[in-house]
């Protein structure tokens, strides 16, 4: 808390209007200069996708042995990951509004996943891009399952976090599409299951649609073969889940992203939300197709920045924010995609047990001496 | 006719499945799509200086057209597409005889679209049309009236003025093909005889159609219309059923010609041609229209959209109320507007349009809320 505190106290209210205005003056020009090459990138990727959606269906439908039916599953789960990382999730920021393209709506898309289209864009574009990072206002920061900060009391349970996160990864899609049903506060009594009740019909029926998509209609139309195209849409289904949350694991929860206080946030100026949003993302180096199959989450801090600018362009506009942060002398948070990974690795495993000064920590170090690896780092 | 509907109703459902054959009948051909109506260009000529005829290929599943009609076609200029409304300037016949129509465009200044629409619209290029729409159709109100033999005999006086030419192009085709014999008194202004759309055509009407009038004026010689003119070219005005089309200055005085003559108002037939006129940049208070709901709000100050409407009673969705997350987005068709957080104006191509921080700069109106 202390060392975070500190973090956005860096600079002068004068100096973050100044920051604010120059990143301003970054996005005013891109979107200035937005035309037919994001059209045409945005209408290829959508091609892509459909493509190897229809060949990885194909290819699994028709498939005679492992080797044609991996190469099946591989095709869908690339298309699924492009559908959601690059097509869906920046379409649905508002990323190609201007083209007022029907197909490609902010507003109407729906993805293909079990998360309902209106939920997505409460719970993350509006709740979490607004309060990235706010422990007790961002529902995203460790999904109110993972305890990642010391901002939360640590119990028992966490020990196990681990197991939680691997549940969590491979069933990612559940767990953005329950996410608005906020099971933290119904346990607390806070909302009651009553108000809840329009989420749940808007839920099911979009779990109804896409469980019947993958699991019973492609299956049974393959009649006699229905199992392997059960498992290899099922497998398809596991990839991408694995995928998206590991991207976006390493989007803000990498060991130095940062987290803020309510009170510390509150009447903050466009300079300082900003300024939060590079604190509290991180990205990842990588090579193009990297970049594109995560969506362009590799750029989380430029996402942050501007979320609605279409995602391609991050990378240009990453030399720049670089220089402007370097002026102002605030941490841009960046490595090869395997090291930041681990770095969340570390995260996860480290808040697991309980915070220096607990009663147990002592016992803990006692028994295993790599804990002391875990400690969090002192504040530099 | 049931199960046609049955049919567009399904694909219109945007769902995986539709989208996904919709998307390998458009890989196959754009013209199979069975989610939009497409054409393909597969003519250009130079009609004037300033303005083409596009002859189009229709797909199989448009449905026709009477003359008089238009078409909105969707245009994809830099990334950005745009909607324009251009009246058919061809005949029935050619349409069931090649599936073929053909639209006239002339350039308007400061238009978007039009200007340089050679560049973008070329030969063997496909563009999104919707089905013929309007009611400014030859003696098709009159259906009403009178009866069909009736109907045959009303003379007609078809009014134009520079590229309102159009749709009454497609009216005499009509009569080339259907009633040679008709009673017809036509009226052509332009500015002059280069910029005269449809010269040779006008001379094959005058020889197939023997009972045709035609008078042309030309207005930087002669200057604007005229009472006197109007009852020269055609003393049985009262008599006959008017179209007129043209910029709304010529056909607001026309229209008092008429009425001044003795042309009862369910006669007089116009349809409204022009581009989308620049937005007014007002210094007072402004009107935000709602068209869903039928609400209307003003407002004197530097309000935003979302909170005009809410004032106005409508509850809109939204979220961050600061620009950030697109929950708040509406569809503005009309006006003009600043973001509030840049103090830039907003583009007016752009629809969509994030209420939370839009702020009207004159009247505006908003088609979804
Ligand atoms: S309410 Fe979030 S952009 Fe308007």
């Amino acid at each position: 808390m202390d060392m975070q505190t500190r973090a956005l106290n860096q600079l002068t209210p004068s100096e973050l209007d100044r920051f604010g205005e120059e990143m301003d003056q970054l996005r005013e020009a891109v979107l200035a200069d937005l035309g037919q090459r994001d059209a045409d990138y945005i209408r290829s990727i959508v091609r892509l996708q459909r493509w190897s959606e229809i060949g990885g269906r194909g290819l699994i439908h028709f498939s005679l042995g492992p080797l044609s039916w991996g190469a099946g599953v591989a095709a869908l789960s690339v298309s699924k990951i492009l559908e959601n990382m690059e097509v869906g999730h920046n379409v649905m920021h508002g990323q190609y509004d201007w083209m007022n393209d029907p197909k490609l709506q902010s507003q109407s898309y729906e993805w293909d996943t079990v998360c309902d289209g209106d939920s997505w864009r409460k719970t993350h574009n509006y709740e979490h891009h607004t309060y990235t990072n706010i422990l007790g206002k961002d529902r995203d920061y460790g999904y109110a399952v993972l305890r990642l900060s010391d901002d939360i009391p640590w119990k028992p349970r966490h020990l196990v976090q681990f197991v939680n996160y691997s549940v969590l990864s491979l069933f990612f899609q559940w767990g953005v599409g329950l996410h608005e049903l906020e099971t933290e506060k119904l346990r607390d009594g806070s909302v009651t299951l009553e108000e809840k009740k329009p989420f749940l019909k808007r839920f099911a029926r979009k779990a109804t649609r896409q469980l019947a998509k993958d699991y019973v209609i492609f299956p049974a139309l393959a009649g006699p073969f229905a199992l392997k195209v059960l498992a290899g849409n099922a497998v398809a289904n596991g990839a991408r889940n694995l995928w998206a949350s590991t991207i976006i694991f390493c989007g803000h929860f990498t060991e130095d992203a940062q987290t803020f206080s309510e009170e510390e946030c509150e009447n903050e100026s466009r300079g300082m939300w900003y300024y939060r949003q590079i604190l509290g993302s991180s990205n990842f180096t990588g090579g193009r197709w990297l970049h594109i199959m995560s969506g362009h989450l590799s750029y989380q801090v430029e996402h942050h920045l501007f979320p609605d600018i279409p995602a391609h362009r991050y990378p240009e506009m990453s030399n720049r924010v670089q220089a402007i942060c370097e002026k102002y002398n605030i941490p841009y948070n960046t490595g090869p995609f395997g090291k930041q990974y681990l770095t969340v690795l570390k995260r996860v495993a480290r808040y697991s047990l309980p915070p220096e000064g607990h009663p147990l920590r002592e016992r803990f170090e006692g028994v295993k001496g790599w804990f002391g690896k875990l400690k969090p780092r002192s504040a530099t | 006719m049931q199960t046609q509907s049955n049919s567009t109703t399904y694909w219109n459902n945007a769902g995986p499945v539709q989208d996904t054959l919709d998307f390998i009948l458009t890989s196959i051909d754009p013209l199979m799509s069975r989610q939009r109506l497409m054409a393909r260009v597969i003519n250009c000529i130079q009609e004037t200086d300033d303005t083409l005829t596009y002859t189009l290929q229709v797909c199989s599943r448009w449905q026709g057209f009477k003359p008089g009609q238009f078409v909105t076609i969707s245009a994809e200029i830099n990334g950005i597409t745009y909607k324009r409304n251009y009246s058919i300037s061809s005949s029935p016949e050619l349409l069931r005889n090649k599936r073929q129509i053909t639209l006239t465009i002339r350039a308007q200044r400061g238009g978007k679209v039009s200007p340089n629409i050679g560049q973008w619209l070329k030969v063997d290029d496909t563009l999104e049309i919707s089905a013929a729409m309007g009611d400014f159709i030859c003696l098709e109100a009159e259906k009403q009236l009178y009866t069909e033999a009736q109907r045959a005999y009303s003379p007609v006086a078809l009014i134009a003025a520079g590229s309102g030419i159009t749709p009454i192009k497609a009216m005499l085709e009509s009569f080339c093909e259907n009633r040679p014999d008709h009673d017809i008194c036509l009226i052509v202004h332009a500015a002059n005889p280069a910029q005269l759309i449809f010269a040779n055509d006008l001379k094959r009407f005058t020889q197939s159609l023997p009972n045709l009038k035609l008078s042309v004026h030309f207005s930087d010689k002669e200057g604007f219309v005229t009472q006197n003119q109007l009852l020269k070219d055609c003393p049985d005005l009262k008599d006959r059923v008017l179209y007129i089309c043209g910029p709304a200055p010529f056909m607001a005085k026309i229209n008092d010609f008429a009425e001044a003559a003795g042309v009862p108002d369910f006669r007089r037939h116009q349809e409204a041609f022009s581009s989308p006129v620049a937005p007014r940049k007002s210094a007072g208070p402004v009107t935000v229209t709602f068209t869903k709901t039928g609400k209307t709000v003003t407002s004197a100050n530097a309000v935003s959209l979302l909170e005009l409407a809410e004032r106005s009673g409508l509850k809109p969705k939204f979220g961050c109320r600061n620009g950030i997350c697109h929950e708040c987005t509406c569809q503005r068709t009309q006006g003009s507007l600043v973001n509030a957080l840049t103090g830039n104006p907003i583009p007016d191509e752009q629809t969509q349009v994030q209420s939370c921080i839009s702020i009207p700069t004159s009247d505006v109106t908003i088609t979804n809320w």
